[in-house]
């Protein structure tokens, strides 16, 4: 299919270009210099960004199952009848497969990412994944509980490690390394945590830095599109931030050409301050400071919306401790030798002053780091729900915006936090950073984030004209605007068009094969010995067909 | 003013849902968008029309009559906010189920999930209610919120179950687990079966029998003509606090010495 986008104010931040008014030609699913004879749209002056990509968002795999499973009047919230060429489905927070590929292409959203899946739980996710139609998805496998990881690095044995972190990503068609609270989730088997970075995991007497440093030389190493994806130890404590800042810190000189060494996931959860819930305080602007300091890494933010939600993540002793806070119903999994998820539900109340403070956090984030370096998410579903970005952008842009906000959150607040001191407003620029270029720069997509010629013709094109409306004046239509895209094109095929599905399609599952860069044989051993000893599954059975893939796009390593 | 009344032609073979066919929504609407009206029978959406008569009488608050054996109709009065609805027989499951005002009142029996996550308004049924009468939704652990039910007959199993405020009166017997995990409001029974009151862990129970009470319940003594939320009770009570399998439980269960 031939397409031109006329006259729309086009922000594409990874080629420079800012508001400029221009054609945008695409051929066979690409973005071109030239085409003839195509189907014109006149945009008449609206708003044109390369489609979203949302780095980190957990939209399938066990523990997103354990969720809708385990919250019925979730579900009861928002029931949505078969229609048209659309499905039906149910569910607020923790959504059915395909509504939440409706929901991302009405926000002119065209990729996203599972960022934790247990590797026996692969082929569930990507059987899920499978389902989820219209946009492009791929999964990062779990290494942080590992039995394998963490032997290799206690016998110091690297290259055993790099073997089997690249078998690991062909056995579950996984995308990039993923650690949550390193060593904390295999502690949790023992009834125990870490509680800092230096402290060893128990049996295998490693310690999170060691594990930390040891897989971002490994994926340096190995040339991987996407670094380490991180979530930090001590995730939602009083106090946590000094942890974050030493964990930021390992990653200074450890340089990679061409990306960051460290991707730091949902960094709200991590920045508290204070002794306690009572003197829990912001830190976000100390974590910026070193952030915006370090070469080696990019974030993402993890804002909280205020409502009600399903919290599910792979560190099952947050969760827990979580559970224990509010009382309400929860769920633990124990996956083998690999990781330990854990889900529960949560209110975000914006009378509740921790929870007040941990909204500021995630604005103040984004607005205190440098904007090549933020990423925006709300770590779905565990901050607030992904529909929600549109509120998050209104509340970026437009001061005003935040300002009614701080009035209806807990007084104190304002005490607690640095928010009302910034005045800082971003632009559509900024924002086209934050959710289109830098998130697909950070996890190695080149052919997505920009529209550059040779690129993905993945397009979204809002209904507001930046040449004529103020953002920081008009929040409400921002936030409008960014809720139903006037047209989500996805592989040059239009999505949505005026806020309204009229095509559906099913998008690709990208993996990555780094095994022609090691030598698999040195863990056949290792590997034989622990599926027959431990693992309830053989090994035959654990390995991930490509075939099983709906449309699996394999990325070589070279 | 005026009063709809719906006659049921012949039971169906499989249930009928009503839901969206409430007495403020009908109050202005005329006699064909009334007969037009989609209502749920299996897998299909039918017109109002198929399944009833309709029509038309004088009354000073809106209301709606259902006529004929509606044991087979779900989700009557589902979202009521006001007026009222008399059923005239028995009704299916999910009777004034998230109502939030207005009255109902059943002749007959009533189905399971009757008056389920109820905030507000009343409901009396003049015969038996199903299993999870006034309890929350499934997953649900907020449950009622307010308003009033009576039953005249029994009632089924987790009667009130996650109850928070609002008050059941039963002038027959509760099967088990009436009030559990219940947090406030106020269950008065005539007779309750075992498991009574079990996780609760706050609200009144008032009952004039009790088969059993689990060990979580301790008695705390003896009181006459008990006070409890503004009603008194008249006659000699056991007092127990409860449920001690959970923590911080404050919920307390009368039981009338004969």
């Amino acid at each position: 299919m031939k397409l031109i986008l006329k006259n729309g104010v086009v922000y594409d931040p990874a080629n420079g270009i800012n508001g400029e008014k221009m054609d945008i030609c695409i051929k066979d699913g690409k973005i071109v210099e030239k085409v003839r004879f195509a189907k014109e749209i006149d945009l008449k002056g609206r708003l044109v960004m390369p489609a979203g990509f949302d780095i980190h968002s957990h939209i399938a795999g066990g523990k997103v199952n354990v969720g809708r499973l385990f919250r019925p009047e979730d579900s009861l919230r928002r029931l949505v009848a078969k229609r048209g060429i659309l499905r039906s489905g149910s569910g607020c927070s923790v959504p059915t497969v395909h509504l939440t590929g409706y929901d991302y292409a009405l926000m002119g959203y065209t990729t996203a990412i599972e960022p934790a899946v247990p590797p026996l739980m692969a082929r569930h996710t990507h059987h899920e994944l499978n389902e989820i139609p219209i946009i492009d998805k791929a999964c990062f496998p779990l290494f942080d509980g590992n039995w394998f990881v963490m032997k290799f690095i206690s016998e110091e044995k690297l290259e055993e490690l790099k073997a089997y972190v690249a078998w690991l990503l062909w056995a579950t068609k996984g995308y990039a390394v993923k650690i949550t609270n390193p060593g904390g989730t295999e502690a949790w088997g023992w009834r125990k945590n870490v509680h800092d970075i230096d402290e060893e995991v128990p049996f295998f007497g490693v310690t999170p830095k060691e594990i930390i440093t040891n897989l971002v030389d490994v994926c340096n190493e190995l040339k991987l599109p996407h670094s380490v994806h991180l979530h930090c130890n001590m995730l939602g404590e009083p106090g946590n931030y000094e942890i974050t800042i030493k964990t930021l810190k390992l990653v200074r000189g450890r340089d990679f050409e061409g990306r960051q060494s460290l991707h730091v996931t949902h960094l709200q959860f991590h920045c508290y301050g204070g002794e306690d819930w009572k003197t829990f305080e912001s830190k976000a602007d100390e974590v910026a400071k070193e952030v915006n300091a370090n070469d080696n890494v990019t974030i993402d933010t993890g804002n909280v919306i205020f409502g009600d939600t399903t919290t599910m993540t792979a560190d099952a002793p947050m969760e827990f401790d979580l559970y224990k806070l509010t009382g309400l119903k929860w769920a633990n999994k124990d996956v083998e030798l690999e990781t330990a998820p854990g889900v529960t539900p949560y209110i975000y109340s914006p009378k509740v002053l921790v929870n007040a403070v941990q909204w500021a956090i995630g604005i103040e984030l984004a607005l205190l780091i440098r904007p090549e370096k933020v990423i925006l998410t709300t770590d779905h579903p565990n901050g607030g729900v992904f529909t929600n970005y549109p509120k998050v952008i209104a509340w970026l842009m437009s001061r005003r915006a935040r300002e009614e906000m701080l009035a209806r959150v807990h007084k104190s607040t304002e005490r607690r936090t640095v928010l009302p001191t910034i005045d800082r407003e971003l632009d559509f620029y900024e924002i086209a950073m934050m959710t289109r270029s830098n998130p697909a720069k950070s996890a190695g997509f080149p052919n997505k984030g920009h529209l550059g010629v040779g690129a993905d013709a993945d397009v979204a094109v809002y209904d507001i004209k930046p040449n004529e409306v103020d953002p920081s004046r008009n929040p409400e239509l921002i936030e409008r605007a960014f809720s139903r895209a006037y047209l989500t094109i996805k592989g040059g095929e239009i999505i949505v068009r005026e806020g309204e599905i009229v095509k559906v399609v099913h998008g690709r599952t990208f993996w990555v094969d780094a095994m022609n860069r090691v030598d698999g044989s040195i863990i056949e051993k290792d590997l034989n010995y622990f599926f027959k000893r431990y693992y309830s599954v053989n090994l035959s059975n654990y390995v991930v067909r490509e075939r099983e893939l709906r449309r699996s796009e394999k990325i070589c390593v070279s | 003013m005026r009063e709809l009344i719906l006659r049921l032609k012949e039971k169906p073979d499989i249930s009928l849902e009503v839901e969206g066919v409430l007495p403020n929504v009908v109050a202005e609407m005329r006699l064909e968008d009334i007969e037009n009206l989609p209502i749920q029978y299996g897998n299909k959406k039918v017109k109002l029309s198929e399944f009833f008569d309709v029509s038309f009488e004088k009354s000073e608050v809106p209301r709606i009559v259902f006529e004929g054996d509606m044991s087979r109709v779900k989700r009557i009065g589902w979202k009521l906010d006001g007026g009222e609805i008399i059923v005239e027989g028995n009704a299916g499951m999910y009777l004034g189920a998230f109502m939030s005002g207005g009255r109902i009142v059943v002749e007959g029996d009533v189905g399971d999930f009757s008056a389920l996550n109820m905030k507000g308004g009343e409901i009396i049924v003049r015969g038996n209610a199903g299993n999870y009468l006034c309890a929350s939704y499934r997953g649900e652990w907020r449950g009622m919120g307010g308003g009033t039910v009576l039953v005249e007959g029994n009632v089924g199993k987790e009667m009130g179950a996650n109850m928070r405020n609002g008050k059941i009166v039963v002038k027959g017997t509760a099967d088990e687990f009436a009030g559990v995990s219940m947090k406030g409001g106020l269950i008065v029974l005539e007779k309750a079966k075992a498991r009574v009151g079990a996780g609760m862990t706050g609200g009144v129970i008032v009952a004039n029998e009790v088969e059993d009470l689990l060990p979580g319940f301790l008695e705390e003594g003896t009181v006459e003509n008990p006070e409890i939320e503004g009603e008194v009770f008249e006659g000699t009570f056991k007092v127990y606090t409860g449920d001690h399998a959970e923590r911080r439980a404050k919920g307390r269960i009368y039981v009338r010495i004969q």
